[in-house]
């Protein structure tokens, strides 16, 4: 059962990024990143089955380290700053979002 | 959206979040997470610049290579950094992540172009 649902929320959120991605582009990226940083900082508490199922396989299949790599390569290939500052406020707004997470989950 | 394309998504992502969760198991939960950014930044760069048809494409990198990484678990592990006050923690999580993942993406999309 554990397993089904594993497979069950890592492919929702899959299909919720790829869906989101493709209408919204960086902004969607980014707001699933947020939402997924604070849903996993809220659940980091947690633990055991709830914690793989809903965290380690819904929120991390819905939040991508590989995709902000590809938006800041396709970024800097027109300005570098660009680049910079879309990573550098993803960063600190996605670890901003997981403190408040964490902080609201205890 | 086709059926075909959804399908394959959603078993990439399965095996990409599938993996990233054995290897947490395998060799701890924050060098799992760690391999799995980098690895995953890698192979995105090679897919990405390589010659794969686009549907080839959609399920390795929004499928595979989206699930197999995971922002949340890396902005997570800073955040408990932070709230634990662990700067130099933070700083060498941070920059081993930011620096591997860059690294990475490089390398394969070197890869990917030279195929």
């Amino acid at each position: 059962m554990t397993i089904l649902l594993f497979a069950l929320a890592a492919g929702l959120g899959a299909l919720i990024r790829w869906k989101m991605t493709s209408r919204w582009g960086r902004a969607g990226t980014w707001a699933l990143n947020m939402a997924g940083a604070f849903g996993l900082g809220f659940l980091a508490g947690v633990g055991g089955t709830l914690l793989t199922i809903a965290g380690t396989a819904g929120l991390g299949a819905l939040t991508t380290v590989s995709g902000i790599a590809r938006e800041v390569s396709m970024l800097a290939s027109v300005s570098r700053m660009r680049a910079g500052s879309y990573l550098l406020m993803t960063l600190v707004t996605g670890v901003c979002a997981a403190w408040i997470g964490v902080r609201c989950g205890m | 959206m086709t059926t075909r394309s959804a399908a394959a998504v959603i078993a990439a992502a399965v095996v990409g979040a599938g993996s990233r969760w054995l290897l947490g198991v395998s060799v701890g939960q924050e060098c799992g997470l760690l391999a799995a950014n980098i690895a995953g930044c890698a192979l995105i760069g090679w897919a990405s610049h390589s010659q794969n048809r686009d549907w080839d494409r959609v399920w390795l990198t929004t499928g595979l290579c989206g699930s197999f990484t995971s922002f949340s678990g890396l902005a997570v592990q800073l955040a408990i950094g932070l709230e634990a006050q662990r700067w130099s923690y933070m700083s060498l999580w941070g920059a081993a992540s930011l620096l591997g993942c860059g690294i990475g993406f490089d390398l394969g999309r070197s890869l990917g172009r030279t195929r």
